[in-house]
């Protein structure tokens, strides 16, 4: 049971991780990221691709989030000083080309077959089960970063992203050079999800294409929005709900007439129902403050 | 001698086919306060958004303390000195009133990331020296009381003040206006105009779109006039307003 | 090569007619509708049903299919847009709703006709063969609907009060409300003509290849393509815009590998962003 608990555990830290990057580019600055799974298969792929061709395990792991801190970079250059639904555009349409080459690229990824066989951190010193040190990993990364995210979006940066979410047009009317903080937000958002990747694939120990399809972003998204957007708490609270929810309907399948494939693409119509309702009824999320509700109409 | 601060010489602008500002030119001196007014439609407020950079105008050219700026990004103007307000106010909704201030000051060192975590101090120092003179502001703006306040929960009014007072936070060299007294209380809209020209005496320079006769001719030292996109008028306020085509601009045209 | 740009064309038309509604909501909402190539996929199960299952004849099939898919675009815009309206929402979250209705459209798809391919119940016929090109006659007939339903919009938006009524809420919404027009209502028929016209792309998409849930969604890309390439808001645009996607697609497998086809709009869109943000014919929408 505790076994059990502590597998759940990690796979909530690793999408907390996931999603906590996603609430610095959409909760804090404003920027719809609908590719944001693009910068987690980064991140696993490149940790994994680098320590199967020798790197020790930790430089893979800073390359995969340097890396999708770079490819974050590359997709804010074109969109970022535009309107803000063209980086959603161009962020869905980039996370698929990602997938499309992580797929077809065989003579680097073996494409569907998916790799495995990767050292994971610290794996053979570890006496006892290694899950137990991935859920200290994990969770002492998530700890770290949320510490980390939380004196910088009380910072007078931070105080720039909000002005940006707010109306970009005051920040640049008060000598703040927009563009560069929206690349940094995204940058340091795709390298939070590049780290997720690389503990995705410690924890799975394989990994394929079909981890990353959008239904990902979208999952990072729905944690958002439940926990309330820049709230790092609710964000964390948002994927233990988002898991309990998928652990919990997990077994619908002996207790409800439906096959098996009616299940999943009700487990995730319920995701999109909920965005829906949430953003229409309840845009502040479950821990936002009441007030905010009323404003800006 | 008398310096111009701002000088704008034969600005165009289309939209379409409509020529919005079509040949505007005039200058601002230092350390005086223009007014421009005009009826709706004759282009004052396009002619501050391509001033400031939000439009790219189609020709032109624009001097800012002897620098050519046509090309200069908004926010390296307002770098440099020139800040604007809207004429549809812009509070920062979803933070507090107090924030919205603090985010005035230029180059603030915790605006970078690597300060805050390498030079804590430092830019825990700077924010307590900003913290002082925002409240100081908001003092002043009568807006202290809301401080920790949603600004989007302020009144029409009060959004005005809020918006001039964080563009005060930039120590600006020259401020343009959009509307400034517009729905603000007259006891406070004449202590403004108080205040803006306290602000000249200490150095600053205006330039400002108002509707209301009586306070733009109170505060300006001169009134420019703009009619179908260009500046047709020019002078001491007393003598612009009662000039024969400012009164058909405002009573017959309406 | 000859080939390619067949059946480049005959793809292109099919964006071209689903980027239509995509532009049009775009340009008069001023949002981008996330949802709007799943509306192609519901069309085409629509007309699945009423064909395979009841047994209809394929043309009443189809007609009827895209009145539902158009009456759906106005019982959302009932439900959901409205609504968002007149809370004067912003375009984020209209931007968010829409993705969730896409996976919400998507997801009902499967969970009522599961995730395998269908067919039309049609005959097949042999394609025409000329200077060693084949061209299907599933692919005439697209082409020929597509081209057809263009000229309608055509008609439609030139001649028509409401299609004016459409154009002029398009450049500036304000200044038609001024004017008198009944925005509610006009933008009610927009989500029909569009829904419905992506409701038609996606019949002739699906006889075209095959009906499955995704056929929409991977066409999501080009069809934003297509809308930013012809400008924001302009149907003429969208329909080119469309046309040039269609085809730079097929092209690029001279290059490139079939696999990256997608990527193809994707490219073309993010130069247009980068060196003509607002299209090649200009929107009314920066």
């Amino acid at each position: 049971m505790i076994d059990y608990l502590v597998a759940i555990s990690i796979i909530v830290g690793i999408y907390a991780i996931f999603a906590i990057g996603l609430n610095l580019e959409w909760g804090f600055t404003g920027l719809i990221n609908f590719g944001h799974v693009g910068f987690l298969a980064i991140g696993a792929y490149t940790t994994v691709l680098m320590n199967l061709s020798g790197a020790p395990i930790w430089l893979s792991m800073a390359s995969g989030v340097v890396l999708a801190a770079f490819f974050g970079l590359l997709v804010g250059i074109p969109t970022l000083r535009l309107r803000e639904d063209y980086l959603a555009i161009v962020t869905i349409g980039f996370s698929e080309i990602v997938r499309l080459f992580l797929l077809n690229e065989e003579w680097l990824t073996r494409g569907p077959m998916g790799l495995f066989g990767y050292d994971r951190p610290f794996e053979a010193m570890i006496p006892f089960d290694y899950n137990y040190f991935l859920f200290i990993l994990v969770f002492g990364s998530l700890a770290v970063i949320y510490l980390l995210l939380e004196k910088l979006v009380h910072s007078p940066w931070g105080r720039v992203l909000k002005s940006i979410r707010e109306d970009e047009d005051v920040a640049s009317a008060l000598g703040k050079d927009v563009f560069r903080y929206k690349i940094q937000a995204l940058m340091i958002g795709s390298a939070i999800a590049g780290l997720a990747g690389a503990f995705l694939a410690f924890n799975m120990q394989y990994i394929n294409p079909r981890n990353f399809i959008p239904m990902e972003t979208f999952y990072a998204w729905i944690i958002v929005v439940l926990g309330g957007s820049a709230r790092n708490k609710g964000t964390i609270l948002g994927a233990i709900i988002v898991q309990s929810f998928y652990t919990g309907t997990r077994y619908l399948q002996d207790y409800v007439p439906l096959a098996s494939h009616q299940i999943a693409a009700l487990r995730v119509m319920v995701i999109g129902v909920l965005l829906v309702l949430l953003m229409m009824y309840k845009p502040q999320g479950l821990l936002g403050r009441k007030e905010e509700l009323t404003l800006g109409q | 001698m008398v310096q111009e601060i701002l000088k704008v010489r034969d600005l165009k602008k289309y939209f379409g086919g409509v020529m919005a500002v079509d040949g505007a030119s005039f200058s601002v001196e230092e350390q005086t306060i223009k007014g421009l007014i005009g009826a709706n439609g004759a282009g004052k407020t396009t002619l501050f958004n391509l001033i400031t950079g939000y439009y790219k105008l189609d020709s032109g050219k624009i001097f800012f303390k002897g620098e050519r700026v046509e090309q200069m990004p908004t926010f390296k103007k307002a770098q440099i000195g020139m800040v604007r307000t809207f004429q549809l106010t812009k509070a920062l909704s979803r933070m507090t009133v107090l924030e919205n201030l603090l985010l005035g000051p230029k180059m603030q060192s915790g605006e970078h990331i690597r300060n805050i975590f390498l030079r804590p101090k430092m830019v825990a120092d700077e924010e307590a020296r900003i913290v002082e003179k925002a409240l100081e502001t908001l003092e002043f703006f009568d807006l202290m009381h809301m401080k920790d306040d949603y600004a989007g929960a302020l009144s029409g009014g009060q959004k005005r003040l809020l918006e001039m007072a964080r563009a005060l936070m930039t120590d600006p060299k020259m401020l343009l206006l959009d509307e400034p007294f517009a729905g603000v209380n007259p006891t406070l809209a004449r202590k403004l105009v108080g205040r803006i020209k306290e602000l000249k005496e200490r150095g600053m320079t205006f330039l400002i779109i108002e509707h209301d006769m009586t306070l733009i001719t109170e505060v300006s030292d001169t009134l420019s006039f703009m009619n179908q996109g260009r500046i047709i008028l020019e002078g001491a306020p007393e003598d612009v307003k009662h000039d024969p085509r400012v009164l058909d601009a405002y009573l017959g045209g309406g | 090569m000859l080939q390619l740009i067949i059946n480049g064309i005959v793809l292109g038309s099919i964006i071209a007619l689903a980027a239509i509604g995509l532009t049009m909501v775009y340009g008069v909402l001023n949002f981008a509708n996330f949802s709007h190539a799943d509306f192609m996929t519901f069309g085409a199960y629509i007309a699945f049903v009423l064909n395979v299952a009841l047994g209809l004849n394929i043309i009443l099939s189809f007609f009827i299919a895209i009145a539902i898919a158009g009456a759906l675009g106005v019982l959302l815009d009932f439900l959901v847009w409205k609504p968002m309206r007149r809370k004067n929402a912003d375009l984020v979250s209209l931007v968010i709703i829409s993705i969730g209705l896409s996976i919400i459209v998507r997801n009902a798809i499967i969970f009522i006709w599961g995730g395998s391919t269908r067919n039309f119940d049609l005959p097949v016929r042999r394609g025409i063969e000329m200077l060693g090109v084949t061209i299907t006659h599933n692919q005439l007939i697209g082409l020929g609907t597509a081209i057809l339903f263009m000229v309608l919009v055509h008609f439609f938006l030139k001649n028509t009060k409401l299609g004016k009524a459409m154009r002029a809420i398009s450049d500036d919404i304000n200044l038609a409300r001024m004017s008198g027009i009944d925005s509610d209502k006009v933008i009610m028929w927009m989500w029909f003509i569009g829904i419905g016209l992506a409701g038609v792309a996606g019949i002739l998409y699906g006889l075209e290849t095959t009906i499955r849930p995704n056929m929409g969604w991977f066409l999501i890309l080009p069809m934003f393509a297509a809308v930013i390439l012809g400008g924001i808001g302009n149907p003429y645009g969208a329909m080119v815009g469309g046309m040039i996607i269609g085809l730079s697609q097929e092209l690029s497998m001279l290059i490139l590998p079939s696999e990256y086809k997608m990527g193809v709009g994707l490219g073309i869109m993010i130069l247009v962003l980068l060196f003509k943000p607002k299209g090649l014919f200009g929107g009314t929408k920066a």
